[in-house]
């Protein structure tokens, strides 16, 4: 007969998540059995998009999600054009690029300095009330909340110049662009991209005082509690390099090697995706390798979709600053080995390289001559039957399919968003830390709590669509129960 | 009351995802109260100066730092959105100042992506930004079921023109105490 078990839940009950919730369970003997992160699903998407025109998705669907509305937009609208079979025009390709560098670098910016920033500058144990933005604040300095609001602003300005709408943009569409820019545009956007390349470095330089001047985080990093050794997929270009608007998909194995690269109409034969009995949400895998459950290795077809294993599966960054921050990152995190990292936490510093690297872009895309060209659409002349468009959300590979019929009216819609590529490797994390923090005995503290928080904020998740959380409801619990389910301890985040 | 000023600018602002079925609510009374309302309000005396109050819809779908941003330049705002509690009849108004809700949320998961909207605006007032002094909540209570769709349950579209004369009655009132 099995030991009964205990239970402990960590329930963050908040619309924009979609009311994820973390159950770990412990053995009669205290220690962790297993843990199951869940998330309910939102329901009827594809039969809301059916009967739609194909144009219309790309307006559609940066609704599902107030977090990346620009990634859904993006890859809705390659999917048109692929629908369609137009090669947009080089300005075209460039003006979406340019609008997606500048929300890389707003969505970048948030993630590091409102939610891992409290983690390592105020630190993992610090008090709750202390670890947040405005502790983060109080400790470097007022100009800090300054630059990050001003890094936003200009990452929206670029978005509403380019997309129409600061939040959620609307101009792409089958064969480019409803629009270009004029000239007085380019130039606000070279000047906003220079101050985004101070600013990314600003952000590195602090990383790097803060972070990897402490003992204590470095060795956090490096340690056992936050590491899986999975296979790493992210975009790329023709020469390997990281983009995170167009290319093929690069798997790279745990162990360093390139496995294959996919290009966006070839999805289906690398990814499937696992049914399991006690969670709506499907967990994709490699299907070449082939799911061999929550496990890591060479063996188990589980990958990650972050920016580190975007910098993983690539061979560099092309832009000179961040490709001298990408040499520097493997340097000091395996130096003398494959260049690939699996130590979770080091998906922050992933991050502020491709901060930089999103920074640098724009200034190149905003003084290439051609981007106030006015040749920004194509007009599609081709008969709509399939497509499949694929970007680099900033939280993991998206995919949008489509099918129409010969009009261009949805028939059938299947999306890869993000995030759920992660689900099994984010899974996996949360247990593994619990398992590290949580023995027989012990008393969970809310630093505990916190470090295995940690182990799922690294990865950015975006499970929810429901875009918003009216102020005052509860956005976390533990509780812990004996083993007949009676609540010994209750743990929330009230201050 | 709100201080003195020439020009005073009101957001009435509907929160939600306007595909998500009757999380949708909040988008649906504003523009239905736009439809409704003249662009400037009313105009009135105040210790024998001319104010005028400008009013300002928009809706959105986003929360906590983006949210703050798009209040920041505005005098008063009201935030329609729907809530469920099921403690109230579908379509019940449940009006409260922002500063009413507890800021829970500190350090943690309001979204892991994101701040609490409380947070988001003590970080606002940090650096400056002219950010509105009160925040007025509208909740409309719902039976939220997460499922995709642009239409209304049954039960709350019949009680959707009652909710819109509320709501409008609501921000009405609310002005002419401001300005009294």
């Amino acid at each position: 007969m099995d030991a009964p078990l205990k239970r402990i839940t960590i329930d963050p009950i908040t619309r924009l998540e979609g009311h994820g919730k973390i159950e770990i369970f412990l053995n009669e003997e205290g220690d962790v059995a297993n843990t199951y992160f869940q998330i309910p699903e939102l329901r009827g998407f594809e039969q809301f998009c059916v009967g739609r025109p194909v144009e219309e998705m790309a307006i559609l669907t940066n609704r599902i999600c107030g977090v990346c509305p620009e990634a859904h937009h993006m890859a809705a609208a390659k999917a048109a054009d692929a629908v369609y079979k137009v090669e947009i025009p080089p300005t075209a390709k460039k003006l979406r690029e340019l609008l997606y560098s500048g929300f890389y670098f707003t969505d970048h910016t948030t993630h590091f300095y409102a939610l891992a920033g409290p983690d390592f500058v105020m630190g993992p144990n610090a008090p709750v009330s202390e670890r947040n933005i405005l502790g983060v604040i109080h400790k470097v300095g007022l100009e800090i909340g300054g630059k990050v609001i001003q890094a936003r602003k200009n990452g929206h300005a670029i978005v509403e110049m380019i997309g129409g709408r600061k939040i959620h943009p609307c101009t792409s569409i089958p064969g480019g662009l409803t629009k270009g820019i004029t000239e007085e545009q380019r130039q606000e956007i070279e000047k906003i991209g220079y101050w985004a390349v101070d600013f990314a470095l600003f952000s590195l330089q602090l990383f790097n005082d803060i972070v990897l001047g402490n003992k204590e985080y470095v060795d956090l990093i490096l340690g056992n509690t936050y590491l899986h050794e999975t296979y790493s997929m992210g975009m790329v270009d023709e020469n390997d390099k990281v983009n995170f608007y167009d290319g093929k998909i690069s798997i790279v194995a745990p162990d360093g090697e390139r496995i294959g690269k996919y290009a966006p109409a070839e999805y289906q034969e690398w990814i499937a995706e696992r049914v399991e009995p006690w969670t709506y949400l499907k967990f994709p895998y490699l299907k070449k390798v082939g799911w061999k459950g929550f496990v890591d290795g060479k063996d188990s077809g589980v990958y990650m979709a972050t920016p580190l294993s975007r910098l993983n599966a690539s061979n560099g960054m092309t832009t000179p600053r961040a490709q001298a921050e990408y040499e520097k990152f493997y340097a000091t995190l395996v130096p003398g080995k494959p260049q690939v990292v699996h130590h979770r936490l080091a998906i922050h510093w992933a991050r502020l390289i491709e901060l930089l690297y999103a920074a640098e872009r724009i200034v190149e895309l905003a003084t290439d001559p051609e981007i106030t060209s006015p040749d920004f659409h194509r007009i599609p002349t081709a008969t709509p039957t399939e497509g499949v468009g694929i970007v680099e959300a900033p939280r993991g590979t998206l995919t949008h399919h489509y099918w129409t019929d010969e009009r261009g009216i949805v028939t059938k819609v299947n999306l890869i968003v993000g995030t759920t590529n992660n689900y099994a490797p984010i899974s996996m994390s949360i247990k593994k830390a619990a398992e590290t923090l949580i023995h027989r005995g012990t008393i969970v503290t809310e630093g505990m709590l916190n470090m295995v928080e940690m182990a799922f904020r690294a990865y950015d998740p975006c499970f929810g669509c429901a875009t918003h959380s009216l102020p005052g409801q509860m956005p976390l619990e533990v509780i812990i129960r004996d083993a007949e389910g009676r609540p010994l301890k209750t743990l929330s985040q009230f201050c | 009351m709100i201080a003195n000023k020439a020009v005073m600018k009101t957001l009435i602002l509907g929160l939600g995802n306007p595909i998500l079925g009757d999380d949708s609510i909040g988008w649906k009374v504003v523009e239905q109260v736009k439809l409704l309302s003249s662009e400037s309000l009313d105009s009135n005396q105040i210790d024998g100066k001319r104010t005028q109050r400008f009013l300002e819809f928009e809706c959105y779908a986003v929360g906590g730092i983006s949210l703050m941003e798009n209040l920041i330049g505005y005098d008063h705002v009201w935030i329609i959105d729907a809530i469920h509690t099921d403690r109230y009849p579908i379509g019940t108004l449940v009006c409260k100042k922002l500063d009413d809700f507890k800021d829970i949320p500190f350090g943690h998961l309001t979204s892991a992506h994101d701040m609490s909207l409380q947070t988001a605006l003590e970080l606002g007032r940090s650096i400056g930004a002219d950010l509105p002094a009160e925040i007025n909540i509208i909740g409309i209570e719902t039976d939220i079921q997460f499922e995709f769709s642009d239409e209304l349950s049954e039960p709350l579209r019949k009680t959707f023109p009652k909710v819109v004369n509320q709501v409008m009655h609501l921000i009405q009132q609310e002005a002419n105490n401001d300005l009294s």
